[in-house]
């Protein structure tokens, strides 16, 4: 069992191992920079079209839906960073150094667990900060309801990070070495899942992890929200699994199917740790 | 004496390759232990499977009294062959890891690094280090937090002359503050100069155990028959000047105890009624003495 004492011992160790390695900085300043650049940027465009302005998105409560979606294209940058950590524990056979020093396989992994859920507090965070400062700008008659509404997309960000992290876990705990773990983790993404999405029964493509996890930061309806504020009353009773619809229904339930995937990779990762020979 | 480590049976393979096979030992408080055998013979293994990296195929050991939980490791200092850290993080920092990992406070990193000479490459990333400095971390992650049992694998392998020295002298060091220390070595010269006791692998097999000054010391090596050799071995056995260290077939090969000689077994045997039919005299040297070990058959027990 975890005592509070362990877990503060395993994150002494881990901030140790994250915040003086070089790498770990450099993808977190990129993907930062990446997702400011591109908020900044389309926050700034102004497209005309018969009369109707995208700058809507831009405003509570539609920012949240926006800046999640912008934050997903980034996910990958999160996933090949715990990649690297994970990686470079096997290279430099330092889970094997640990465990003679004393720490056990599940607090190896733990550990593990602990930077990804950081970085997934990190996501939720900078989406949080640019949000509350662009919304506030954007948005003509503020008001707590205005704020609040919406937000909801900050939480299933969470998930969203920690599904790309898990799944970059599991392919690194395989692989072991971090170039041939980035790249299948990146040809999963594509083309190797779109190519199964191709060749299965539709009904099951939502399912499938890669689709799954994009779908719960669903694309803004530029248009539509442009056209209405009121985008949800146009959606009911309809499948879930779709990636088209976005409802807050539809999406707490695939925010607990991607939920139970990442538990489901961590712990396929944890089971291979444990019977690892070191 | 408080038994450290009781080792029974333990069997490990690699594919058909028997890495180590049922081995048994025990290492009680403030003895030093070497693991001595060839390249290959199954010492890392062995320390390996004690330090819970790899896991046996089956037996059973037990740390301190009945622990065998991974936490056990906290409170034993190892030397590994290779030493593995953070390349890109410096000695300091790569050492609060292993305190962290060990429980332990972050006072005792300078104390050891002084103590194997790093003390000015402390901002140092580890990757800067020659091998020999590797080395020397090495040791002093071993020593840090004062731990009661050191587990040392080759720890001069790969060393100059003089760090060798200087190595041998922490180790002897660390003897004489009433250490238990587990030694593995191919170097039957480096077991000699530091350990109490010794378990000589063979291919994964233990082919003896013993007091160092038993089975290495320079005594007199004879192997005597006699054609009722079961007589022989009983009457052998009631000397205590006498050990016996293997049955080859129809003869004996035992060592004397000092200022034993020759004429003066005969003499005795003869006393006892036994007459021996051939003695040979073996003063071998420490170096093929092992060699003979290692080479002759396999001998459990």
């Amino acid at each position: 069992m975890l005592k509070l004492n362990n877990i503060k011992r395993i994150a002494r160790i881990e901030s140790i191992k994250t915040w003086n390695y070089p790498v770990f900085k450099a993808l977190i300043i990129l993907y930062s920079l990446l997702f400011l650049l591109i908020t900044l940027i389309a926050s700034n465009i102004q497209i005309n079209l018969q009369g109707v302005t995208i700058s809507k998105v831009f405003q509570f409560p539609h920012i949240w839906n926006t800046l999640t979606w912008f934050a997903s294209w980034f996910n990958l940058i999160l996933g090949i960073l715990a990649i690297m950590m994970v990686s470079n524990e096997f290279q430099f056979r330092t889970f094997r150094k640990q465990i003679i020093d004393g720490l056990s396989r599940n607090e190896l992994l733990f550990g593990k667990a602990m930077v990804m859920l950081l970085l997934a507090v990190f996501a939720v965070l900078l989406v949080f900060a640019t949000g509350v400062t662009i919304g506030i700008m954007k948005t003509n008659n503020l008001s707590w309801s205005y704020l609040t509404n919406g937000i909801y997309f900050l939480p299933i960000l969470f998930v969203q990070s920690l599904a790309y992290t898990s799944l970059a876990l599991l392919f690194v705990t395989i692989i072991r070495t971090p170039g041939p773990s980035i790249m299948l983790y990146l040809l999963y993404f594509f083309p190797i899942e779109p190519i199964i999405r191709a060749v299965i029964p539709e009904r099951a493509i939502g399912y499938l992890p890669a689709k799954l996890f994009s779908n719960l930061t669903p694309m803004p309806d530029f248009v539509g929200i442009s056209l209405s504020d009121m985008v949800e009353l146009k959606i009911s009773g309809t499948d879930v699994f779709s990636p088209k619809i976005h409802t807050f229904q539809s999406l707490s339930v695939i925010t607990i199917v991607a939920l139970c995937y990442s538990l489901l990779f961590i712990l396929i990762s944890r089971h291979i740790i444990k019977r690892k020979n070191f | 004496m408080k038994t450290i480590l009781k080792v029974e049976g333990l069997t490990k393979s690699f594919g058909t390759i028997k890495a180590v096979s049922n081995l048994s030992f025990s290492v009680f408080e403030g003895q030093v232990l070497g693991l001595l055998g060839p390249n290959g013979s199954g010492k890392t293994t062995t320390l390996n499977l004690l330090l819970q990296t790899k896991y046996p195929d089956s037996g059973t050991f037990h740390w301190f009294d009945g622990q065998s939980g991974p936490s056990a490791n906290r409170n034993i200092g190892t030397l590994i062959e290779v030493p593995h850290f953070f390349p890109y993080l410096n000695l300091e920092k790569n050492l609060k890891i292993v305190a962290h990992a060990r429980g332990k406070g972050l006072n005792d990193i300078q104390r050891t690094l002084e103590l194997v000479g790093l003390t000015g490459r402390i901002k140092s990333p580890f990757y800067t280090l020659s091998f020999g400095m590797k080395q020397r971390l090495a040791l002093a992650s071993a020593l840090l937090g004062n731990p009661d049992v050191l587990i040392l694998d080759e720890p001069t392998n790969g060393l100059d002359p003089e760090g060798i020295a200087e190595v041998r002298e922490i180790i002897i060091q660390q003897r004489d503050l009433g250490k238990t220390i587990i030694m593995a070595s191919h170097l039957l010269d480096e077991v000699e100069k530091v350990c109490t006791d010794v378990v000589i692998l063979k291919n994964g097999e233990r082919i003896a155990y013993g007091k160092v000054d038993e089975l290495l010391s320079g005594k007199t090596l004879v192997t005597i028959s006699a054609e009722n050799i079961a007589e022989l071995q009983k009457c052998l056995k009631t000397n205590s000047r006498i050990s016996i260290l293997e049955m080859e077939g129809n003869s004996i090969r035992i060592s004397l105890g000092e200022g034993l000689t020759t004429t003066e077994l005969n003499k005795w045997l003869v006393e006892k009624g036994i007459i021996i039919s051939t003695l040979e005299l073996h003063k071998a040297s420490l170096e093929s003495q092992f060699l003979e070990l290692v080479k002759g058959p396999s001998q459990h027990g």
